[in-house]
């Protein structure tokens, strides 16, 4: 069990490094100069030449890859350029608002989504199913910052019965709370959508299997069949495609915290790009693949323990 | 519920299944009637594509999902219709009255649970009683079926077990019913052949001491003639004999019957062994008349006329045969 | 192309995927047809006329400089079209011929092939497209780029796993025997077995590439103005969202209908190749 973890966790690491690599690499080859890009066209070239010794790029490029290993593993991802905190700790000062608009929508999602799905599956190419198949398509079709511009003109603007501005700094819970209902849902119906079609997915392939038919031949109650069996094994995928589709809800969390004016690692990125803040933009885009490979990690973890077929030792 | 002496346990008369497409209905098992006495065994024997496993489950109505299936004639099990029968009623009928052992335990079995489990929900769903009681019997079975230190392997899942210990714990979880009637749809085919006769040996003592009748479905000959009271030949959907394992060994009356055991190896009579020319044909593609005519080395014209009516042979009037001219 | 005939075949009598394909067909030629279909310039300017909610002279509306929003969302739609094909063509293309490589020459090179793949998935797709388009600047060429990168590694692994499966069939082995040259074994014999499946996913990731693109130009990433994106209309709007909502919401439902439209297409083909989802 132990040793389980720990070897996935083991391969976490270097997946984690290379990702790193990646955005690093990324960062230098690409046509464009951040130096000049920051200054603008009219700097002059001793300005230029000082942005480029303030961001290392004056350095060997083998230099500066050890200099940015070395510091990662320090999990330092440098300084803010505008701000001059380190980013690590900006990236920690607005992560809970991120996780809790996360949690609360893979909540959502799970909650309505399965049972609308085992329940389209056994209502198989009858109206419910139709209509949570359409339903499905048309979240996963909508592109998250127009649901949320929906909901908001509907539940913030035409009834106000929440905040415009998603603050969750109110000092009190409630106020936290009504700040998170409606990017929640925003964020939430679009994974609802797609829970709700992998869930139907899934038990079609599991009811036609012959255990299924071996608990009828038991006798047993047609909620027995269905939820002490087909479920079950239904279930389990469902792990793991959640752990896929995490880099799209992370994408949609971006957006959605915009649309909301919410506090996050979004609008941290958004605010980056704009300031032309080169290193929290690399660093943050390191973070949002630390955070997938983790949630990726868990998973599989999750998944090896509810399996029996996956050889835990 | 015990059925009176001169009834039999179950009674299947003019059943007929077909698959509903959308292209219309295809009929696959036609006119199928057979008696089961109790404490009888019966085989249903035929090639693969014959109809047999449907069979199994038209009894059992276990055909999935049901509206795709339309099911004509009579099942009459301990005196009640089951074709008839509200789905909660036939729920009784399930997991008391008679079980299945099907085939490949392996995908039989749920493998996200554990053996225990699987047995124990049987037990408890037919008796009722508490967690303990029904660990027990579950134990009890297992050892029943013959799997050493059973206490051990309830906490097993399927995957763990041997293809033997599967087929063993699938036919704990049909005794766990307690059925008066119990199905074994080609238990073994998936098995080692040395590992088959254990099988075929736990089922016949099983079905023995419990007093149960069965429906044995196989293509194997050999296991039939060494399980069986019964034979029914079964081809492209229809019933072409009936008759005693002895009868039917010693004197086939339906050229089909003939050919298959031609086709069969056999200790006692060594010679060369002729394979049936041609296939079984498919269900959308039947033959008009009777339906073996066109792989029938006695064919005539008549034969592809009328499709025969299945009747008892001159002077035998326990057999049954769908021949108009059967062999003497 | 077995594959993609199938599908073909499997489209007629499937109503949903009949609407689909009607839908992305009819999108396609409004945008297509934009500089002659549209009422005015997508950039033309009326300041009488500004913030005028739709009438028959605009029937959606004009946005506060006065334009045309019907005119702009049929251009705009070009825009998202043109970028959403585009970069799935270029990711299939590149990522396909890593894929097929990869898996056709197994051993050390598909190993770290199957890794680097693993470790570009790790990539939130849209934060992966944020970071290059930051880098290189927003333009279609700029945004076709930065969404085929991210859709490079699904398709290497699309393309890899079916290449895979195919390498180990008799034919290649005989062809093999016979003296064909890698290159030859790849393109002759892998490449027309794999190209069905891409497709199929490629119409589903069109989709989502048209999402991304949306979504970049609602974060200010996008094609830059004058240019009209959609996105880029629903970011302008929403500071107006209470007096003029007509300004977001009708872009937004344009790209709606066309995602909802490629994904429409996708699921069908993908339930055509794929027997298992297929309905009974």
């Amino acid at each position: 069990m132990l040793r389980f973890v720990a070897k996935r966790m083991m391969l976490a690491v270097p997946t984690m490094l290379l990702s790193a690599s990646v955005v690093f690499f990324l960062a230098r080859i690409l046509p464009g100069d951040p130096a000049l890009s920051i200054l603008g066209d009219s700097a002059s070239e001793e300005a230029i030449a000082a942005m480029r010794t303030r961001l290392g790029l004056d350095q060997p490029m083998l230099v500066q890859y050890l200099g940015f290993l070395g510091d990662l593993l320090r999990l330092d991802l440098g300084n803010s350029m505008i701000s001059g905190h380190a980013v690590t700790a900006e990236v920690l000062g607005v992560l809970p608002y991120t996780i809790e608009l996360t949690v609360f929508a893979i909540a959502f999602g799970v909650v309505l989504g399965v049972p609308i799905g085992i329940a389209a599956s056994l209502a198989r190419n009858r109206l419910p199913d139709y209509l949570s198949r359409f339903g499905s398509l048309i979240g996963l079709s909508c592109p998250p910052f127009f649901l949320g511009i929906c909901l908001l003109l509907v539940f913030a603007i035409w009834v106000p019965l929440f905040p415009v501005i998603s603050a969750p700094d109110t000092g009190t819970l409630g106020g936290r709370i009504a700040a998170l209902i409606l990017p929640g849902v925003t964020l939430g119906i679009i994974f609802l959508a797609f829970v709700a079609r992998s869930s139907r997915a899934a038990m079609l392939e599991v009811l036609p299997e012959q255990y299924i038919r071996t608990a009828r031949m038991k006798g047993l109650s047609e909620r027995a069949v269905v939820f002490g069996h087909a479920c079950r094994n239904a279930l389990l995928p469902i792990v793991t495609v959640t752990g896929l589709y995490f880099g799209i809800l992370m994408g949609n969390a971006v957006v959605t915290e915009i649309v909301f004016t919410r506090p996050g690692l979004g609008k941290l990125i958004i605010g980056a790009l704009n300031s032309r803040d080169y290193v929290m933009l690399q660093g943050l885009t390191i973070v949002y693949c630390f955070i997938v490979v983790l949630v990726n990690l868990v998973t599989d973890i999750v998944y090896g323990l509810v399996d029996p077929r996956v050889k835990v030792r | 519920m015990a059925a009176p002496a001169d009834q039999p346990l179950l009674r299947v008369e003019g059943l007929g299944v077909a698959v509903r497409r959308r292209a219309g209905a295809l009929p696959i098992l036609d006119d199928v009637s057979f008696d089961l006495a109790a404490d009888e065994t019966l085989a249903i024997v035929g090639e693969s594509g014959s109809g047999k496993s449907m069979l199994a489950l038209a009894i059992t109505r276990l055909l999935m999902p049901p509206e795709n299936y339309a099911v004509s004639g009579r099942v009459e099990f301990q005196g009640t219709d089951l074709v008839a029968l509200p789905a909660a009623a036939m729920r009784e009928v399930r997991g008391r009255g008679m079980a299945v052992v099907f085939q490949e335990a392996l995908n039989a079995l749920n493998p996200v649970l554990t053996v225990g489990r699987q047995i124990e929900e049987t037990v408890r769903r037919r008796d009722g009683g508490d967690a303990a009681t029904a660990r027990r019997e579950a134990i009890r079975l297992l050892d029943e079926v013959g799997i050493p230190s059973p206490e051990r392997r309830l906490g097993d899942y399927p995957h763990q077990l041997s293809g033997g210990m599967r087929q063993r714990v699938m036919i704990a979880i049909a005794l766990a019913c307690r059925p008066a009637l119990v199905i074994a749809d080609e238990p073994t085919t998936s098995l080692d052949v040395t590992i088959q006769s254990q099988v075929l040996a736990l089922l016949r003592d099983v079905r023995r001491q419990n007093g149960m009748s069965m429906i044995f479905i196989s293509h194997n000959l050999g296991a039939v003639a060494a399980i069986a009271d019964r034979v029914a030949v079964l081809y492209a959907g229809h019933v072409m004999e009936l008759a005693t394992v002895d009868e039917l060994f010693a004197a086939p009356r339906h050229p089909y019957t003939a050919a298959l055991l031609a086709a069969t190896p056999r200790v006692d009579r060594p010679e060369k062994l002729a394979a049936i020319g041609g296939a079984v044909p498919r269900f959308d593609e039947l033959p008009p008349g009777c339906r073996f005519a066109p792989r029938c080395p006695r064919a005539m014209p008549a034969c592809s006329a009328a499709v025969p009516t299945i009747r008892a042979p001159d002077g035998e009037p326990g057999r049954r045969v769908r021949c108009i001219a059967p062999l003497p | 192309m077995t594959a993609l005939r199938t599908a073909i075949a499997m489209v007629a009598p499937n109503r949903a995927a009949g609407w689909g394909f009607l839908a992305l067909a009819a999108i396609c030629l409004l945008a297509l047809a934009a500089p002659l279909v549209a009422p005015y310039a997508p950039a033309e300017q009326d300041l009488m006329a500004r913030l005028e909610p739709p009438s028959a002279q605009h029937w959606l509306g004009t946005d506060n400089f006065g334009r045309d929003i019907l005119s702009r969302i049929l251009w705009g739609a070009r825009i998202s079209l043109l970028v959403g094909l585009g970069a799935t063509l270029v990711g299939m293309v590149i990522g396909g011929a890593l894929g097929i490589w990869a898996g056709f020459k197994g051993g050390i090179v598909d190993l770290l092939a199957a890794r680097v793949i693993d470790v570009l998935l790790s990539f939130p797709s849209l934060i992966l497209c944020l970071l290059i388009v930051s880098l290189v600047g927003p333009g279609v060429v700029e945004l076709i780029a930065a969404i085929a990168v991210s859709l490079v590694p699904k398709f290497a692994r699309v393309a890899r796993s079916s290449a895979i499966a195919i390498s180990h069939r008799e034919f290649v082995d005989a062809c093999r025997t016979v003296g064909g040259s890698d290159l030859r074994i790849m393109l002759r014999h892998i490449t027309p077995n794999v190209v069905g499946e891409l497709a199929v996913m490629a119409s589903l990731w069109t989709a989502n590439a048209v999402l991304i693109e949306a979504s970049l130009s609602f974060l200010g990433l996008g094609v830059r103005p004058p240019t009209p994106t959609l996105g880029g209309m629903m970011l302008e709007g929403l500071n107006l969202l209470h007096d003029a909502p007509w300004l977001t919401l009708f872009p937004g439902l344009v790209i709606l209908a066309m995602v909802l439209a490629l994904n429409l297409v996708g699921d069908t083909l993908r339930d055509a190749v794929d027997p298992r989802l297929r309905e009974v």
